[in-house]
This record gives structure tokens, C-alpha cells and sequence, in this order.
């Protein structure tokens, strides 16, 4: 190992070689600390307004609770280049998010509630969620028949549902902290209500 | 061309093969652990936190995902294999240690991804949807954020091993090559991040198809992804850093970065510039043209400082008989060249044999680089290969 010549010597470092370390690290800096600290400085100002529905899936739509803050999510009527015709949508209201993501699924609702129980407890982090053994069904103001349970984690507590809608499933997630939760039991009840799925030609039900 | 005549060499062109040995860098070792240099202690610290990302993101996928996990990696580390392989293969001249090729790898895979990257998009695209709509963050997001975020993640890695190993990398053909293994690890690991992504969107419930149907997807597409943009844009930095083998050219080191980060912003925006549908495919075949073409000019560019090396250190070896000046003109050629060399052999053994010769001409060149030019049991084992091709 040679030392770096002494002109060059900074606490045992070869100056020479802080250029380039410096260099990588305003990159790493850029990226990894100031765009995240920059992003959540800056809050979610995207509230539901009357009339928005929100754009799951072809076809398959949900009636956002007026007031809510949309984070993710596509409303019909947002036109995009792409052609995109929905994606998981993701809400949130005073601390209690409500998500909803559709993925091909065929089986029956019970079936993807297992199998969401399954994937959440796999890959749960800090709140390890674990899904009730209260199965109820449940059927939407369109006739979207899905099931419902209860969904806890260490801290926080909220509901789960299942729909299978014409190939598509939508597992449906509420939670937050119990105060914050009884608040939006309604709204959220609303929402899943709302779920809605037509097909190219009329309703699918 | 070479006219050199059968004798000894002559001290002149012994003393252009130890210039050119000299100057190449070729037969130089790569040793990472450098304690005196910074540049050392940031690859370390940020490739360990790219991996520790890379472990709790793996930790949700040990228990009941662990196939999409198992699959996923089997799957694409066979093909990274591949393309590995195949880059070793492409690197002609002088191959570069295997130590620095997958210290590069290693970058691209856990730093560059991990580290910085998924840190950076993330919070772009929700920037952008809180600013400008979820329209917008869902036709955009990706093009004006991952281009510029991931090529600077994997560039910074190459800056990092240019300090570390500038006797091993400074010339065009080098950047592009630590470039391509430094993108290549990117692509691997982003593959199998996608591919798990893949599983979970179908709830798990078909983790197997989820996998291969990314893998199909990703592998039929991945020809024009980040091994080829980072080759390119490091090709850029280092005309922008300048070497002892090329000066500092600022205006075409740009021209080549911003070709990588125009290909990869154009590839990952094909959707919305093409409106879905057939001008989505348009859209990436004109990235895929952007991206080759840069490669294509920065490996012309590249190819003159290699050839003439090879040219010096085996010079003498067409003085001694070694080689014969056709042999060492063609090896120095480009691909059509040297495929006419080959073909104009004769037939079908003595064409197998003229390749032959080329390869072991190669091998001889990288063990001369090896011993500086003594001859050293790798170089007479070498040229011991050359006669017995020749008389087979």
C-alpha cells in the first residue's frame, strides 16, 4: 500500500481522489436525500370533488368520498397520452388510507381475500397486517358481489375487501388509527359501495 | 499495413511495444481496496447501503412470494450470465480484469439501483403528480425522471472506478465496456425487482407466470436497455473527464450523455410520445436507434487507440516470424475486414484455422501486455500456440 505523496496527504486520504468522491456523493445526495425531502415538503393538494369517479380498470370504477385526497389514482376524464385506462388508486383522509389495486385474478372474491391475506402477510413491514376471520359478504349499489373483513395491525386497525370483476380483482384496503377510522367508517363504506364494473357493452355485474 | 520483413525485431519497435504497454494500461491489475483513496470508502458505503435496500426488499419475499423470488433470480442471473458472457467476449482487445468488471456490476446492481435510483424516482414521480396531475406523473413520470436519476445513479459509479483504476481505464473502447457491465448489473437486478412486481400484481396467485411473463418481456426488450445506455454515457463522461488517451472533448462527452438520457427518456416514454398502440413501438425503435447509434459512433471512435496498441506490442512479433503482417492486419481490423481475412483462407480448415490464429494472436498480444513485453512462459506458451496452429 503507498502512502499518496505528502503535498497530496489529507488525514491519510490522497486528495487527488476527493474530486471525484465528492462528485458521486452530491449525485447520491441529489437523489436519495434532497428530491425525497423535497417531495415531502411539498403535501398532496388534489382533494375529490363532486362528481369524480375514480378509474380503476377498463370498465371498473369507484366514487371517491368528497373531501379526500387523492395521491394516486386516475379520475374518468383524465386523458393520457398513453391511452392508460386506470391504475391502483390511493386516498387519504385525515390519516387513514384507503388504496384499492386491481390485477387479474380468476377465482371468487373469498379466494382473493386468502390470497391477500397471504401476500399482505408476507410482505408486511412495520404494521403486520393480518386479515380478520370475519368474512361477510357484501354487494355493491351496482351488484359487484365481493367479501369484506376486518384488517389489523400493530397500530393501526381498518377493513379489507375482495371483488372479482369480469377477470380483474380489486383488493381494497382501509386503515389508520381507530379515532381517525370511526370518522371515516362511512365514507369508506360509501366508496366500496361505489364500486362499479361495466363491460364493453353493458353491465357485467 | 504492415511490411515489416522476418528478423529480429528492432529495438525501435521493442521500445513502441513497451510505449504501448505503457501506455494501455493493458496487463495492469485492478485492486479495489484502496484505503488511501475517497473514492474507495464512497463505492463501499454506498454499494452496502444498495445492498442492505436490496435485503429488506428481498426479506418480503422469503415466505409465501419466495417462488416469485427463487424464479425471478434463476431466471435472470442465467440471462445477465449470458449477457455477460457475451460482453466478455465483445471486449476483443484487451479483456479487462475479471475484479473490475464485476466491481462495476456490483454498482450497478446495488448502489446505483438500490442506493440512489428507487429513491429518486419515487419521489420525482410523486413530485410531478402533485404538481402537474396524475395524468400527467402516469404518461411522464417515468421518462422525465428515470433517465436523468439512473443515469447519473450508474455514472457516478463509473467516475468512482475511473478513480480507481485510471492505468486500467482511459480509453473509449474501456468506458464503454465498465459502462456496460455497470448497466448490466442495473438491468438485472431492476429485472427481478419487476419480475416480483410481476407475481404480486396477480395477488400471487400465478407467481410462476407473473415471473416468466416479465422475464419474456424484459429479456426480448432488454438488447436496448441500461447496459447499452450507461455504455454510451460513460463513453460521454469519460470525453468529458478526458484521459491520458483522449483529451477532454466537454462538447462530445455531452452529445454522448445526452444521447443515453434522450434513448432511455424515449424508451421509457414510448406509450405517451406514440400514443399507445403501433406509434408505441415506433417510439422504441427510435430509441433503440438513438441509443445504437451513439454506441456504434463512440465504439468507431474508440476502436483507433486499441488497434494501434495491438499493432505496437505485436509488431515485433511479425519481425520475428511469429506472425505474418497479413495475420496481424487483420486481427487489428475491423469485423468485415478480419471476416475477409478469414474467408479468403481457403477452405473450410484452413478458415477455421485462420480464426484460430487470430485468437491466439490476441492471446498472445494480453500475455506480452502481462509480462511487459518479456517473454515470460505465458508469452512463449503463446507463441508455442501460434506454431502449432500454423503447422496443424
Amino acid at each position: 500500500m503507498v502512502r499518496p505523496p505528502a503535498e497530496h496527504r489529507f488525514l491519510g486520504l490522497d486528495r487527488r481522489t476527493f474530486a471525484p468522491a465528492l462528485a458521486v456523493i452530491a449525485v447520491a445526495l441529489l437523489w436519495a436525500v434532497v428530491m425525497p425531502l423535497i417531495n415531502r415538503s411539498v403535501a398532496y393538494d388534489d382533494p375529490v370533488e363532486p362528481g369524480d369517479v375514480i378509474q380503476l380498470a377498463p370498465g371498473i370504477t369507484f366514487t371517491p368520498a368528497e373531501g379526500w385526497n387523492v395521491e394516486s389514482g386516475l379520475r374518468v376524464g383524465d386523458e393520457t397520452r398513453s391511452g392508460q385506462q386506470g391504475e391502483a388508486a390511493h386516498l387519504s383522509y385525515q390519516g387513514v388510507s384507503f388504496t384499492v389495486t386491481p390485477g387479474p385474478f380468476s377465482g371468487e372474491p373469498e379466494e382473493l381475500l386468502a390470497q391477500l391475506d397471504k401476500v399482505f402477510s408476507a410482505t408486511a413491514t412495520k404494521e403486520a397486517f393480518t386479515v380478520g376471520t370475519d368474512h361477510e359478504a357484501v354487494t355493491t349499489d351496482h351488484g359487484e358481489q365481493g367479501v369484506v373483513a376486518s384488517y389489523s395491525g400493530a397500530s393501526k386497525s381498518g377493513v379489507i375487501a375482495a371483488f372479482v370483476i369480469g377477470g380483474t380483482g380489486l383488493s381494497i384496503t382501509a386503515f389508520g388509527p381507530e379515532s381517525s377510522m370511526r370518522e371515516a367508517l362511512d365514507d369508506i363504506a360509501d366508496m366500496i359501495a361505489s364500486v362499479r364494473g361495466e363491460a364493453e357493452g353493458g353491465d357485467e355485474g | 499495413m504492415s511490411t515489416t520483413a522476418a528478423a529480429a525485431p528492432a529495438e525501435a519497435q521493442l521500445e513502441r511495444r513497451r510505449e504501448a504497454i505503457e501506455a494501455s494500461g493493458w496487463g495492469e491489475r485492478f485492486k479495489l481496496v484502496q484505503p488511501h483513496n475517497l473514492c474507495f470508502w464512497v463505492y463501499v458505503v454506498l454499494v452496502a447501503i444498495g445492498l442492505l435496500q436490496f435485503v429488506r426488499e428481498a426479506q418480503h419475499f422469503t415466505g409465501f412470494l419466495a417462488p416469485s423470488l427463487i424464479s425471478a433470480s434463476i431466471l435472470f442471473a442465467l440471462y445477465g450470465l449470458g449477457i455477460f458472457w457475451a460482453l466478455r467476449l465483445m471486449d476483443r482487445y484487451a479483456h479487462k480484469p475479471l475484479a473490475l468488471v464485476l466491481a462495476a456490476f456490483a454498482w450497478g446492481a446495488t448502489a446505483a439501483v438500490y442506493g440512489i435510483a428507487v429513491h429518486g424516482n419515487d419521489a420525482n414521480i410523486a413530485l410531478m403528480a402533485k404538481l402537474f396531475g396524475q395524468a400527467f406523473a402516469a404518461d411522464w413520470g417515468a421518462a422525465l425522471s428515470a433517465p436523468f436519476v439512473e443515469e447519473t445513479a450508474k455514472g457516478a459509479g463509473f467516475v468512482l472506478i475511473l478513480a480507481l483504476a485510471p492505468r486500467l481505464i482511459h480509453s473509449l473502447y474501456d468506458a464503454i465496456f465498465v459502462g456496460a457491465f455497470i448497466g448490466l448489473g442495473f438491468q438485472i437486478l431492476e429485472d427481478i425487482q419487476y419480475g416480483l412486481n410481476g407475481a404480486v400484481a396477480q395477488f400471487g396467485s400465478d407467481q410462476f407466470g407473473g415471473v416468466i411473463s416479465t422475464f419474456l418481456l424484459r429479456g426480448a426488450t432488454g438488447i436496448t436497455s441500461h447496459a447499452l445506455y450507461t455504455a454510451v454515457f460513460s463513453a460521454g463522461l469519460l470525453y468529458a473527464i478526458g484521459t491520458s488517451s483522449h483529451r477532454r472533448r466537454v462538447g462530445i462527452g455531452l452529445a454522448l450523455m445526452a444521447a443515453a438520457v434522450l434513448a432511455h427518456g424515449v424508451w421509457d416514454g414510448a406509450a405517451a410520445i406514440g400514443e399507445g398502440g403501433v406509434g408505441a413501438n415506433v417510439a422504441m425503435l427510435a430509441a433503440a436507434l438513438i441509443g445504437w447509434t451513439a454506441l456504434i459512433v463512440a465504439v468507431r471512435r474508440g476502436m483507433g487507440p486499441e488497434r494501434e496498441w495491438m499493432r505496437a506490442i505485436l509488431a515485433p512479433e511479425v519481425s520475428s516470424g511469429t506472425l505474418k503482417a497479413e495475420e496481424l492486419d487483420a486481427l487489428v481490423a475491423r469485423r468485415k475486414e478480419r471476416k475477409r481475412f478469414i474467408h479468403g483462407a481457403g477452405g473450410h480448415k484452413e478458415r477455421k484455422r485462420a480464426k484460430h490464429l487470430l485468437v491466439a494472436a490476441g492471446d498472445l498480444a494480453r500475455e506480452l501486455a502481462a509480462s511487459g513485453g518479456a517473454d515470460s512462459p505465458g508469452v512463449e506458451h503463446a507463441r508455442a500456440e501460434i506454431a502449432r496452429l500454423r503447422s496443424a
